[in-house]
């Protein structure tokens, strides 16, 4: 007898699960929806796929999505980049990370409300969304790496230094190895949070033409519908956004990982 | 004495906390020539091994190594790069003029079966994993080799085979190696250095 699955049957198996998952949830969501009777409170999934539809053949749809997504990316390419060099340079030098802690803590710690109004009052709302996108993402990422950096085996960098690696090569064998982990979890966690932050930013400063401006319309005029469509939106948009990085990002380790296993 | 052309250790001492290890401790090791330390656990021979190599600084005395001397070493640990295969590990700190063939010489010389050679080093055994270190370190250029008890853990067959190879491509390299086998002093052809 054998109890081994393959590869295959457990993917399936995976997929039919979380796919069962969603469908209960919808489900439930459709039997409170009607059970309540009033869609202005809680509207139906039907209804707002529904609507979602008619939104995705609308022009102003589109800009809005393309207004919020380059603003957030934006924020997040901004803070990623700033967050890896700022991390190096902390590792290296002592009075760096010292300068750094200060600011670092104060923006991890302080509510995103209070940075979206300090926002407003110093640049113009369409920027909001990049600038609160850049400090939500910027403390993890630089955090992560510096935690990775202090991580990396010192026997390592021993060997290194006695073999007389250049820079390059230490970054890639050694450094970059032990620190991709880290920078995964970092860009995984930041990802969502950089959309959830940066939408919330347009709902207060309401820029014209974003998501978060719609989202407040929808508010406003009790159009539930839409906010639920919106809602869905966004969440389809983070974890297209998601995935495409970390794709990326697995893209560029397997082309460089081809030096570690195969010949 | 200090050596003109060669490593010179000169009133060396050395602590850890109230633990002393060198006092007044003097040694050479000329160009050219092969030295086995030995002596009980303990006695300082890897922290010998660490303050020629430039990982280690005396309390006291003077390490002296010629100007422009590059090192490679076998260290206690194999530290190879867990995730890359034994031909990379090899690669990383050869000189450009080797090729993934000598490499790949090299390791069968030493005796790591063909398909061993691009599995990642994590997934090789022990002894595997200390030949990649001990041909990592033989390839790279240099003019001091320095080993830390290079072939503990080597089955009798493959210990000769590795020997031979050490020897072969000495390439006239000054070689320091710590040691608790006294064979190893003979298979290396190497003056005795007793701690």
């Amino acid at each position: 007898m054998t109890t081994s699955t393959s590869p295959d049957k457990s993917k399936r198996k995976r997929l039919l699960l979380s796919g069962g998952a969603v469908l209960f949830w919808l489900a439930v969501w459709q039997a409170v929806s009607m059970a309540v009777g009033q869609e202005i409170l809680l509207v139906s999934p039907v209804s707002a796929f529904r609507r979602l539809l008619q939104l995705i053949r609308e022009e102003t749809f589109w800009k809005s999505v393309f207004f919020s997504l380059s603003r957030v990316t934006l924020g997040f390419l901004s803070a990623a980049l700033t967050g890896v060099v700022c991390g190096a340079a902390a590792y290296r030098l002592d009075w760096f990370r010292a300068l750094m802690a200060p600011p670092v803590f104060t923006v991890k710690a302080a509510p995103v409300a209070s940075f979206v109004i300090l926002c407003l009052v110093w640049t113009p709302s369409r920027s909001l969304s990049v600038v609160i996108s850049f400090l939500m993402v910027f403390p993890i990422v630089y955090l992560n790496l510096l935690e990775g950096l202090c991580a990396v085996d010192r026997s390592l960098l021993e060997m290194a230094k006695v073999f007389r690696l250049s820079l390059w090569k230490r970054i890639r064998a050694v450094y970059w190895p032990q620190c991709m982990p880290y920078l995964m979890s970092a860009f995984r966690l930041s990802l969502g949070l950089c959309w959830k932050s940066g939408i919330a930013a347009e709902i207060i400063g309401l820029p014209d033409g974003s998501i978060g401006e719609r989202l407040y319309q929808a508010k406003i005029f009790l159009q539930t519908d839409d906010l639920f469509a919106w809602t869905a939106v966004i969440i389809g948009i983070s974890v297209a956004f998601e995935k495409a990085f970390l794709l990326l990002l697995q893209v560029g380790e397997g082309v460089y990982g081809e030096t570690k296993g195969g010949k | 004495m200090i050596v003109e052309d060669g490593i010179s250790l000169i009133d060396v001492s050395l602590s850890f906390g109230a633990v002393g290890v060198f006092s007044g401790f003097s040694a050479s090791f000329p160009k050219g020539s092969r030295t086995c330390v030995t002596g009980p656990s303990g006695c300082g021979k890897t922290s010998l091994l660490r303050m020629v190599l430039g990982l280690l600084a005396p309390d006291g005395g003077r390490v002296s190594v010629p100007k422009g001397w590059k090192a490679s070493a076998v260290f206690q640990e194999d530290r190879l790069l867990a995730g890359f295969h034994g031909v990379y590990n090899v690669r990383l700190v050869c000189p450009k003029g080797i090729s993934d063939r000598a490499i790949e010489d090299a390791l069968y010389q030493v005796g790591i079966p063909r398909e061993s050679w691009y599995l990642p080093v994590r997934q090789l055994s022990g002894g595997m994993a200390r030949r990649t270190a001990i041909v990592r370190a033989v390839l790279a250029e240099g003019e001091l080799l320095v080993m830390d008890e290079p072939f503990k853990g080597l089955d009798p067959v493959n210990r000769e085979k590795t020997v031979n190879f050490v020897m072969e491509n000495l390439r006239g390299r000054t070689l320091i190696a710590a040691t608790h086998e006294p064979q190893d002093v003979e298979l290396l052809r190497a003056e005795l250095l007793r701690l």
